[in-house]
C-alpha cells in the first residue's frame, strides 16, 4: 500500500468515526436521560465540534471523491476544449473561494487564540477545537490544485462534480461496480 | 446594486458549473468585500456557526439510517408484503410497487435511492409477467417521489432550518399529502388496468400476508419510532434521528443480517460524503442568506409584492413557477436553501401557513425530480433499467400530470397538509 492510499484510508476511518461518534453520543444522551435521569453536560458542545470537524474534514474528502454537485446541463453543451477552459475558469474561482476562506480562518483562529478562552464545557481553548476550519480550506485548496492539474495536463474534461445518478445506483446496490443492479435491458 | 451584483454572479456561477456550494459561498463573500463592511473572518464564524444548529443535525442520523436500510434485502421484504397485499388487484404488481415506494420512502429520505431500490428489483418483475417496460419505468419514476414527501425527509429538515419552523409539525404535516399521492397513484393504475386488462398477481393467503407482514415490519417500525417519538414529545427530531440510526443499525446487522460489521465503515464514510455535501451548500447558503438580510432583499421583495396587491393565491402561483422552473435545474436542498429565505417574509405577511408552505415546496421539488434536464429519478431510472433517458422521461410524462394535479390541489387545499400537525400539536404556531 503507497502511502498516498494510506492516508485516503486514514482520511475515510477519520470521517467514519467522527459520525460513529456523533451518532452514539446522541443515542446515549436519549437513554440517559430516560434511563437515568442524567446526561453530559458536554455533550451539545461536543457534538457542535464534532459535526464541524466533520464538514470541514469532509470538504476537500468530498472533492477527491467527486461528491460535490453543481448545474453541468449548460457546460456539457460547449465542445471539447470549450469545456477544459471552462473547468479551468472554475477551478480557479472555486481556488479564490479557498484562499479567501484560509485567509478569513486565520484570522479568526488568530483571534480566538489572542482571547485564549476556553469553551464553555469542554475544557479546551476554543482555537483548538476551531483549528478544523483552516486545516480543511486548506485541504480542499490542495485537492483543487490536484485537479487543476489534471484538467491542465488533460486527465480531466472539466470540473469534476457528482454524477448524483450513478452515486445514488451505487450507494443502494453497495456495491463499487453500479451495473450489479442492471436487472433488464 | 447589492442584489443585482449578488444574483448575477449566483447565476454566472452555477451556469459554468462550479459547485453549487461554492457558487453560493463566493458570491456572498464578493458582495460582503465589495459592499458590507463585515470582515471574512466574521464570515467563517458564521460559515462554523451553521454546524452550531441542532436541527441540522438530524441530516446525518437520517442519512445514516436510511443508509443502513436502504439495501436490496429490506426493498425485497417490502415489495413482498406489499405484494401479497394488493398483488392480486388489476395491475396488481404495479400497485404493489407504488406502496412498496410508500414503506420504503418511510425508511428513506431521499427519492432517487427509492427509485433505485424498488425500481431495480420490480420493474424486471412487470416486465417478466407481462406489463411493457415503459409502463413499469413510468410508474416507479413517479411513485419513488414519494422518497421526500413521507418523512423522514432530509429536504424537510433542510426547509425547516432555513425558515425556522418545526421538524415535528412539518414531517407531520407530510404524512397524509404523502398517502394521497401513493393512493390516487394507485387508483391511476388500477383504472389503466381495467382498460387496458393489466395482469394479477395470484392472490396470497392470509398466512403469507402475516409471513411477509412480519418480515417487513422491522424496516417500516423506523417511522414509527422517529414519528412516535416526535409526536409522544419523547425526544426532539434531531435525537428522533439518531435513534433510528441506531435502530437501523441493529435492524440491518443483527435482525436482518443484510449487513456484516465489516459492512458498517463503509455505510459510515458514504453517509459522511451525503452528509458533507449538503452541509457544505447549506453553510454556503446560510452566507447567502446572510447577505440577502443584511441588503434587505426579502423585505423589499414583500414591500413591492404588497405593493402590488398580490393575492395569496396568486402569489403562490409565482411561487410554484418558480420552484417548478428551478427544480429543471438543481438540486432540491440547494432551491430551497436560496428560494426560500426570499419568498418566506412575504408568505408570512400574506398569512400562508409556513408548514403549509413547505410542503408546497416539497412537492415542488418532487416534480422537479421527474422532468428534464436535471431530474434525478429519470437519470436513476435510465441507469437501472439501461433505458435511454429520452424513452424515460416518454414513460413518465402522463403521471407527472397527476403530479401537476396533485400540486394544485395541495397549494389551494391546505388543509390536506395542516390537519394533521394542527390535531397533534394544537393550533398553528406560526
Amino acid at each position: 500500500m503507497t502511502i498516498r492510499s494510506l492516508l485516503h484510508r486514514l482520511e475515510e476511518t477519520i470521517l467514519a468515526l467522527i459520525m460513529a461518534a456523533m451518532t452514539i453520543l446522541t443515542f446515549v444522551q436519549v437513554v440517559l436521560r430516560y434511563g437515568f435521569n442524567s446526561g453530559f453536560l458536554w455533550a451539545l458542545e461536543a457534538n457542535f465540534y464534532l459535526f464541524g470537524w466533520l464538514v470541514l474534514l469532509g470538504i476537500a474528502y468530498g472533492v477527491r471523491v467527486k461528491a460535490h454537485i453543481g448545474v453541468d446541463a449548460i457546460v456539457r453543451l460547449l465542445p471539447s476544449r470549450g469545456q477544459r477552459w471552462v473547468g479551468l475558469l472554475v477551478v480557479a474561482l472555486a481556488i479564490t473561494y479557498a484562499c479567501l476562506m484560509l485567509y478569513g480562518s486565520w484570522e479568526y483562529i488568530d483571534r480566538l487564540h489572542i482571547m485564549g478562552v476556553e469553551a464553555e464545557d469542554i475544557p479546551v481553548e476554543r482555537w483548538v477545537l476551531s483549528l478544523c476550519l483552516p486545516i480543511g480550506f486548506a485541504m480542499l485548496l490542495y485537492r483543487l490544485l490536484e485537479m487543476a492539474w489534471r484538467i491542465a495536463t488533460g486527465k480531466s474534461s472539466g470540473y469534476e462534480l457528482a454524477d448524483e445518478a450513478h452515486d445514488a445506483i451505487r450507494d443502494v446496490a453497495g456495491d463499487e461496480n453500479p451495473d450489479a443492479t442492471v436487472v433488464s435491458r | 446594486m447589492t442584489t443585482t451584483v449578488l444574483f448575477v454572479l449566483l447565476f454566472v456561477l452555477l451556469f459554468l458549473g462550479t459547485p453549487i456550494a461554492i457558487a453560493l459561498g463566493l458570491s456572498s463573500l464578493t458582495v460582503i468585500l465589495l459592499f458590507e463592511p463585515d470582515s471574512i473572518a466574521s464570515l467563517v464564524l458564521k460559515f462554523f456557526q451553521t454546524m452550531e444548529q441542532t436541527t441540522l443535525l438530524a441530516i446525518p442520523f437520517f442519512i445514516l439510517a436510511g443508509n443502513f436500510l436502504t439495501t436490496g434485502g429490506v426493498a425485497k421484504r417490502m415489495i413482498n408484503f406489499a405484494v401479497s397485499t394488493v398483488g392480486h388487484l388489476p395491475g396488481g404488481l404495479a400497485i404493489a410497487s407504488v406502496m412498496a415506494c410508500m414503506f420504503f420512502a418511510a425508511v428513506s429520505g431521499s427519492s432517487p435511492a427509492t427509485v433505485v431500490a424498488i425500481g431495480s428489483i420490480v420493474i424486471a418483475g412487470m416486465v417478466k409477467v407481462g406489463y411493457t417496460q415503459s409502463f413499469a419505468t413510468g410508474v416507479i419514476v413517479n411513485g419513488g417521489t414519494l422518497g421526500i414527501l413521507m418523512p423522514p425527509s432530509i429536504v424537510m429538515v433542510v426547509y425547516a432550518a432555513t425558515t425556522e419552523t418545526s421538524v415535528g409539525r412539518l414531517f407531520m404535516a407530510g404524512v397524509l399529502p404523502a398517502i394521497l399521492l401513493g393512493v390516487v397513484l394507485m387508483i391511476a393504475i388500477y383504472i389503466v388496468a381495467r382498460i387496458k386488462n393489466l395482469p394479477r398477481q395470484p392472490k396470497a393467503s392470509w398466512t403469507e400476508r402475516m409471513l411477509s407482514f412480519r418480515d417487513a415490519i422491522w424496516g417500516l417500525l423506523l417511522i414509527f419510532i422517529v414519528m412516535g417519538g416526535i409526536y409522544g414529545g419523547i425526544f426532539t427530531p434531531t435525537e428522533a434521528a439518531a435513534v433510528a440510526a441506531v435502530y437501523a443499525f441493529i435492524a440491518a446487522v443483527f435482525i436482518y443480517r443484510d449487513l456484516g460489521l465489516a459492512d458498517v465503515p463503509k455505510v459510515l464514510t458514504d453517509s459522511s460524503r451525503v452528509t458533507v455535501m449538503l452541509m457544505f451548500i447549506i453553510a454556503n447558503a446560510f452566507l447567502f442568506g446572510h447577505v440577502l438580510t443584511t441588503a434587505q432583499i426579502p423585505q423589499d421583495i414583500a414591500r413591492a409584492i404588497i405593493a402590488a396587491d398580490l393575492k395569496p393565491w396568486q402569489f403562490l402561483i409565482v411561487v410554484n413557477i418558480i420552484l417548478l422552473i428551478a427544480g429543471n435545474f438543481m438540486e432540491p436542498s440547494a432551491i430551497i436553501l436560496i428560494v426560500a429565505p426570499i419568498v418566506f417574509p412575504t408568505a408570512v405577511h400574506l398569512g400562508i401557513d409556513p408548514i403549509h408552505l413547505g410542503i408546497i415546496f416539497v412537492v415542488n421539488m418532487e416534480i422537479g425530480m421527474v422532468t428534464p434536464p436535471v431530474g434525478l429519478n429519470l437519470f436513476v431510472a435510465s441507469g437501472i433499467t439501461g433505458m435511454p433517458l429520452l424513452k424515460v422521461v416518454q414513460a413518465s410524462w402522463r403521471w407527472l400530470l397527476l403530479l401537476l394535479a396533485f400540486l394544485i390541489l395541495i397549494t389551494y387545499v391546505p388543509e390536506i397538509s395542516l390537519f394533521l400537525p394542527n390535531t397533534i400539536f394544537g393550533g398553528a404556531v406560526p
